[in-house]
């Protein structure tokens, strides 16, 4: 029987980017665009997932799932470089599922039609961190799901040992069965770099893609406000005396504070 | 026919038999590897033969080791002719080179006797060097490698002495009409005892001398100095290029499917000369930053395990001809076989530390007399690596992923790419406006906040020179230079195409850098995809514009400055002499010189792309070079490279020696600036 691991990913801005606003309305211009960083953990794991099964003789697909404007397939075909095997892109360039609860909907519609034995997925979009939507995929696919995963031991053919970080530093141990739904923090693993033979072949890989279905938000956007501007920061050269002569003369005549 | 003759005749063909067999096998080991075009420019060849091979210019740098070779390898020219006249005169039963006249066969013969004579005291010499002396750099040789040597050495001394003892018996005996002409042989004609020495013994003495001839000849494929064959083919097929300018590997021919050199029989003929040449000399080691802080990559031993790799499977490939075994010839093959033929060179033969370890620095290169070049092998092996299997120090991933996205290592915004520059009013560049060049400031200036307070010295400088020059801001990308020394090619190829796009978008002719790494790529590797303007190091400038008059530095405010050569305007570029003249117009004194500079300059640590990657073996190499500072009581150290900037400093703050300032050269100057 083969094996299919599903992957949800998000196409994100890189977390440097600068985000500026153009009325009311987010200025793309400068924005470089990635993978979301948990879920090149998820795509990671499910490639070693897939690694192991193999050597254990199980024929297993991986596919990539996303939603998102057209661009998003960028993060696909990053995904296929590394070993993710086919994609299915949700196409959303309207961006209509804009919350939680309409996008766990979509996802959750291909991946039941794809009847995965494991879904991976980072366990926050470092963009909208909402830390819902797996959770919410898996609870519509009335799967067991285990977030922000650290550990992942395999102890069966079909069952694994998990470690999910919680607060402080403790961790919490799971046993599950599949199928089910991982979601993975920092530390699961770190992503591979793509060979160049799987750069070539991830063009030729297949995404197949799908409307957005019927979903309904929960919410709709106002707007997006900046963060106060930051107050300029004035570096104090010379010999320590100096400097803090210096210091003492600007908090007490510019600053005013003492 | 006499016995004599058919003797001599039936050992000359079975040696020389025996020895193309052996010799033919290493060729044709050779010849079956990967190509590599070294064929064209002659004369340049020739040049580089001269001064290498007959002049022996690298082996002078240390002299009395340089002396000692230079007189057994011009002995062994001379003497080789008076071995072809043994062999005529075995061959013939008894005739001479006669035929050259009285005054040639005159001049043979004193140049026979002198060099007989030469090479036995050089041979002592050696002697005496390896086993009183005993040189550092030969130290870590194996023991087969020291044996290997005293015998060669012997069969040497061997060959001088019985040449000497067969003419001195003919001069005693009187049957050499030429005794005139050989004071040596002549000398020692008195220790024979009175009235004739027996035929017997000359022909002792004289089959000895054939003997070891032989002996010799046959003895070289298998020993290290069967480099006195192959050294100089290899300096005459080495690399013309640039020294800086890796080789660019086509990846958008899509039949080709593997990259780099992930098995021996990746490497190009040339590396495997190379290998063959290694004298086991371990001149490459002595100023190695990762030998000498105790890391696992050491360049000889890189060659040394490269030809024993290459030896193991030669069995293999002579029998494949050098074609990839297919699944028929793999299955022919033992499981033994298999495993040597698909053992790979990381980790089969050298670990992932031993390659990674490598800073490019390129002192190997530098030190080695036989031109051999260790640099292109270790970043063949990381392309293997990195482009056939994603593999690489975690560390260097997040570099590539920054590089990548944002084009730069910090992975900084690229948007914010010379940000403070622009706001400064450092205008853009345009190709209609009569720029003088384009400054282009790099990664580290752009971001590094250090490092942009030396871009601003070279404003200062630039400014009050009056020179028109503008910067591409957040159009620069990063050139790729540090990538394709980790061994990504595939992401280093696209950042140059990049920026080449953008360079010729703007029509720039001139570029100035002040990071060495922009300098070295621009300058020798953007060629390759056709770029092509001139290139000048910030080094370069300043020291134009003080001997011009331009600016008029304020000199003699600053003393005890010592400088650190940066690999890539040293040692790559030959760029030298600039920064210390501009240090000498800031003193108005000669810079302090550390004992590693120059040719023998100690890097830093960062190059080839250890920038970015943790160094968790050995001691550190900027701690080594900042002892060195320390010891040479300069109190400002002047760099002219931001990875330097940031290795130095780092080195004397873990020594705790914060007192001794680090400096950019253009800082200096934009200091004593009116
Ligand atoms: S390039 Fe530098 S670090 Fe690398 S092997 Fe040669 S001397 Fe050592
Ligand atoms: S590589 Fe060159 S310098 Fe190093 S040991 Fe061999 S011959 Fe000597």
């Amino acid at each position: 029987m083969a094996l299919k691991i599903g992957v949800l990913l998000k196409h994100v801005p890189d977390t440097n980017s600068r985000i500026q606003l153009k009325g009311e309305m987010i200025d793309e211009t400068d924005i470089k665009y990635v993978i979301n960083p948990y879920d090149e953990f998820a795509i990671e794991e499910a490639i070693k997932t897939k690694d192991l099964w193999v050597k254990g003789g199980e024929q297993v697909e991986i596919v990539g799932i996303c939603l998102g404007p057209t661009a998003a397939q960028k993060s696909l075909r990053d995904a296929f470089a590394v070993g993710v095997d086919r994609g299915i892109h949700i196409l959303d360039n309207d961006k209509k599922a804009i919350d939680a609860r309409s996008v766990s909907q979509a996802l959750a519609k291909v991946c039941a039609e794809e009847k995965f034995n494991l879904i991976f997925a980072g366990k926050q979009a470092v963009d909208t961190d909402a830390h819902a939507v797996a959770q919410m995929v898996a609870e519509r696919l009335k799967m067991p799901h285990i977030a922000v995963v650290s550990k992942c031991e395999w102890t069966g053919a079909t069952s694994a040992k998990v470690e999910r970080d919680i607060e402080g530093g403790m961790k919490e141990i799971y046993t599950v069965k599949m199928p089910a739904l991982l979601t993975a923090n920092k530390g699961l693993n770190k992503m591979r770099l793509a060979s160049l033979p799987g750069i070539r072949a991830a063009s030729k890989k297949e995404i197949k893609e799908v409307p957005l279905p019927e979903v309904k938000a929960g919410y709709k956007v106002k707007g997006w406000s900046l963060p106060p501007e930051r107050g300029k920061v004035k570096l104090i050269e010379g010999e320590p005396e100096k400097q803090a002569a210096e210091l003492v003369r600007l908090l007490h005549e510019e600053a005013k504070v003492v | 026919m006499t016995v004599f003759q058919i003797s001599t005749i039936t050992l000359l063909v079975l040696s020389f038999g025996i020895f193309s067999l052996s010799f033919g096998r290493i060729v044709r080991i050779i010849s079956l590897a990967k190509p590599r075009n070294r064929f064209r420019d002659f004369l340049k060849r020739a040049f580089v033969f001269n001064e290498h091979v007959l002049l022996h210019k690298k082996m002078f740098r240390q002299f009395v080791p340089g002396l000692l070779h230079f007189i057994i390898f011009w002995g062994f020219v001379i003497l080789t002719a008076g071995t072809m006249e043994w062999m005529y005169y075995g061959i013939t039963g008894g005739q001479h080179f006669h035929f050259l006249g009285h005054t040639g066969y005159a001049a043979f013969s004193f140049a026979e006797d002198l060099f007989n004579f030469l090479v036995f005291l050089a041979v002592a010499a050696a002697f005496y060097r390896r086993i009183v002396i005993k040189p550092k750099r030969m130290a870590d040789n194996s023991f087969k490698s020291k044996a290997d040597a005293y015998f060669i050495l012997s069969l040497i001394w061997g060959l001088v002495i019985t040449n000497l003892l067969t003419h001195s018996i003919s001069i005693h005996n009187g049957t050499d009409e030429f005794a005139a002409y050989q004071p040596i042989a002549a000398a020692l004609a008195q220790i024979w005892p009175q009235g004739p020495v027996s035929e017997n013994v000359y022909l002792f003495f004289w089959w000895a001398h054939l003997a070891i001839v032989l002996g010799f000849l046959n003895f070289l494929p298998y020993s290290k100095h069967f480099h006195v064959i192959v050294a100089a083919p290899n300096v005459w097929f080495s690399k013309l290029e640039p020294r800086g300018q890796l080789s660019f590997p086509n990846l958008e021919d899509e039949t080709i499917t593997k990259f780099g050199a992930e098995k021996v029989n990746d490497l190009s003929w040339k590396n495997l000369l190379d290998s063959y040449a290694c004298t086991e000399c371990g001149r490459c080691n002595e100023f190695c930053p990762t030998t000498t802080t105790g890391k696992e990559l050491r360049p000889k031993t890189l060659m040394i395990n490269l030809r024993a790799a290459v030896t193991e499977q030669a069995p293999i490939s002579l029998a494949l001809n050098g074609k990839v075994a297919d699944e028929a010839a793999l299955a022919k093959m033992s499981p033994e076989q298999r495993a040597c033929y698909e053992k790979e060179l990381v980790p089969g033969t050298f670990s992932d530390q031993f390659i990674w370890d490598c800073t490019t620095c390129g002192a190997c290169v530098e030190a080695c007399p036989v031109l051999i070049d260790h640099v292109d092998a270790i970043v063949d092996m990381r392309r293997a690596l990195v482009l056939n299997k994603g593999s690489n120090p975690e560390e260097a991933t997040t570099a590539f992923r920054n590089f990548e996205t944002v084009s730069n290592p910090w992975g900084f915004n690229e948007s914010t790419r010379q940000e403070w520059l622009t706001e400064k009013g450092v205008p853009h560049y345009e190709a209609d406006q009569n720029f003088e060049f384009l400054y282009y400031i790099g990664c580290a200036g752009s971001f590094d906040d250090r490092n942009k307070k030396v871009v601003d010295s070279v404003v200062k400088i630039l400014q009050s020179a009056n020179v028109k020059f503008g910067i591409l801001g957040k159009e620069e990308k990063c050139n790729g230079e540090t990538v394709r020394r980790m061994g990504n090619e595939y992401l280093g190829q696209q950042m140059m195409k990049a920026n080449k796009e953008t360079l010729e978008k703007y029509k720039v002719s001139k570029i100035l850098t002040s990071c060495p790494h922009c300098f070295n790529t621009l300058k020798n590797e953007y060629p390759e995809i056709g770029g092509s303007w001139e290139v000048i190091h910030h080094s370069e400038y300043i020291n134009e514009l003080i001997a011009a008059g331009r600016i008029k530095p304020d000199g003699g405010k600053m003393k005890n400055v010592t400088y650190h050569d940066s690999c890539y305007i040293g040692r790559y570029n030959k760029i030298y002499d600039e920064p210390r003249e501009i240090i000498e117009a800031v003193t108005k004194e000669k810079p302090i010189e550390m004992e590693r500079s120059k040719e023998k300059g100690f890097c830093c640590g960062a190059g080839g792309g250890r920038m970015w990657m943790e160094e968790k073996t050995g001691t550190r190499i900027n701690v080594n070079r900042a002892e060195e500072v320390i010891a040479s009581k300069a109190e400002t150290v002047c760099v002219a490279c931001p990875f330097c900037m940031t290795m130095v400093t780092d080195g004397l703050k873990s020594k705790a020696r914060e007192d001794i300032k680090v400096r950019d050269i253009s800082e200096i100057v934009a200091e004593a600036l009116p």
